[in-house]
């Protein structure tokens, strides 16, 4: 299993797809040197398997809204 | 007959137990009806009765929510008021004790009426650019929390959710509402207000999208999502909104204000968000994608090396080859040819430099001799030669200088008398001085 470092941990789903495929665009360009371009693979490898891990984690969550009296928000968790 | 058991009551009291009995058991109501007697007097309040065949009900819009009637009522026209109905309203008869509604809000009955309205409504807030669309917002890719503004019963929530929980597993945070009657409107304009605003201090998580939704129904039923409240809440809103009103045929106003619009309930839970299983088989193309690359410039790097160290000793042994036979090829020339030809050249440069030197001394010589001619010529000219032409004579010495002073002659010796014409000898006979 891909160790995740923690600035990746820290992204987004979306902040992380994102990086992923600007680095396969990047390495698909070409014109990379060796160390660069195994450096992408490590960091992109991370990526994959931190969005990955977030889809297998990911569960529905429901909180319900209520407007107290006092015009106060609160939530009542389902 | 009179019946003697009978409470008895005074005027004050009657009316406010007929007031407290009618608040109790009605309160709210909505009421359909013809308009009549339409009464709209400085004051600024509208005063109007609603009758049918059988019967008749006074109303009263007071001037604070005339303003904010979204439609004025006709004479004759067929309205819906909304409204709390009451004794004793008036402030002039405070213990009046006749009923009437006092209206909240009215609009126009049926299917017809409220179409017109609808076109209406629309027509004024599409000039307004409320519709335009650079004002829509993309929705997230992959949102993290989604905020839906429903009815928290019935099928619609629960048509979403099961769509939601399949493809793409999120927070969700119901804002409950009602989502047809009266307070609708407003309710669901507060929903969408505090999503945007309420949130930010509380253990809440603003949501990355708001979904509004609704089942089918009829054009009444579905109202509150073309009142203006509701529409200016969905423009004001920073957070993207998705619309899911009614059945396809169905269109609100909400809709062309929202930034995108979904057919159904289930529809808009799949519009917005990616679905999972297909995420999971990308993130593996991903994946796969970044292995082969890597393989691919791996080997095209090494393949690269082979290739270049196979080379070296061929292009090393090529390299001395083309060296000597580079070595070989100035020698050769050295040899002869170059040489002779350099040699050749060489001479016949000489020679034609020595030519043209040549040619240019005779011509040099050449005019010197006829320089000297001339010269000699001119000289003649001055000489003292043409002198003795005329008729005079020079004297010398034996030693053929000229006799200029007595020292120049001697005693018994020749001297020479040169004439143009003869050379003649002659002895000195005697000296004497002049």
């Amino acid at each position: 299993m891909t160790k995740i470092p923690d600035d990746i941990k820290k992204l987004s789903f979306e902040k992380a797809m994102e990086e992923l495929s600007e680095i396969v665009e990047n390495l698909e360009s070409g014109n990379i040197d060796l160390e660069k371009s195994i450096e992408y693979y490590t960091r992109g490898s991370q990526l994959k398997a931190h969005c990955q891990q977030k889809l297998d984690d990911a569960v529905l969550k429901l909180e319900e809204i209520k407007v107290l009296p006092d015009g106060k928000i609160s939530k009542k968790s389902k | 007959m009179v019946r003697e058991n009978i409470k008895e009551y005074t005027v004050t009291e009657i009316s406010a137990t007929i007031k407290e009995t009618l608040e109790d058991n009605f309160g709210y109501v909505k009421v359909r009806g013809e308009v009549s007697g339409l009464s709209k007097p400085a004051s600024g309040h509208v005063y109007l009765n609603l009758k049918d065949e059988n019967a008749i009900i006074k109303a009263i819009a007071w001037r604070s929510t005339v303003a904010k009637l979204s439609f004025m009522p006709d004479e004759g026209l067929e309205v819906i008021c909304s409204g709390r109905l009451t004794t004793g309203y008036s402030d002039r008869y405070p213990g009046r004790s006749d009923y009437s509604i006092i209206i909240d809000s009215i609009i126009p009955a049926g299917e017809g009426a409220l179409m017109a309205l609808l076109e209406q409504r629309k027509k004024k807030l599409m000039s307004e650019g409320i519709f335009d669309q650079d004002h829509k917002k993309p929705l997230p890719l992959y949102p993290e929390t989604i905020g839906i503004i429903t009815s928290p019963t019935g099928a619609v929530i629960k048509d979403i959710i099961h769509r939601l929980e399949d493809r793409f597993p999120c927070d969700i945070i119901l804002w409950p509402v009602p989502v047809q009657g009266d307070d609708a409107a407003y309710l669901i304009a507060d929903a969408l207000n505090g999503f945007n605003n309420s949130l930010k201090d509380s253990e809440i998580k603003v949501p990355d999208l708001i979904i509004v939704a609704r089942g089918g129904g009829s054009i009444e039923d579905l109202w509150a999502f073309n009142e203006e409240i509701v529409v200016r809440a969905v423009f004001a809103s920073e957070i993207p909104v998705l619309s899911a009103v009614g059945h396809e045929t169905d269109t609100t106003l909400i809709d062309f204000v929202s930034d995108l619009r979904a057919p159904t309930p289930t529809a808009a839970a799949e519009l917005c968000t990616p679905n999972k299983d297909e995420l999971l088989i990308n993130l593996k193309d991903l994946q796969k994608d970044l292995r082969d690359i890597i393989n691919s410039n791996l080997e095209n790097k090494l393949s690269l090396f082979k290739n270049l160290s196979d080379k070296l000793p061929v292009s090393l042994k090529l390299f001395i080859k083309s060296l000597l036979s580079e070595f070989k090829e100035i020698t050769q020339s050295l040899n002869y040819r170059i040489l002779e030809e350099q040699v050749n050249n060489f001479q016949q440069k000489l020679i034609s430099k020595f030519e043209k030197l040549n040619s240019s001394t005779n011509l040099f010589v050449e005019n010197m001799r006829n320089q000297i001619n001339y010269n000699e010529k001119l000289l003649e000219s001055m000489s003292y030669k043409s002198v003795l032409n005329r008729g005079y004579s020079v004297t010398k010495n034996l030693k053929n200088k000229v006799i200029k002073s007595k020292k120049d002659i001697d005693h018994d010796t020749n001297i020479i008398i040169e004439t143009s014409f003869a050379k003649i000898s002659a002895d000195v006979k005697e000296i004497k001085d002049e």
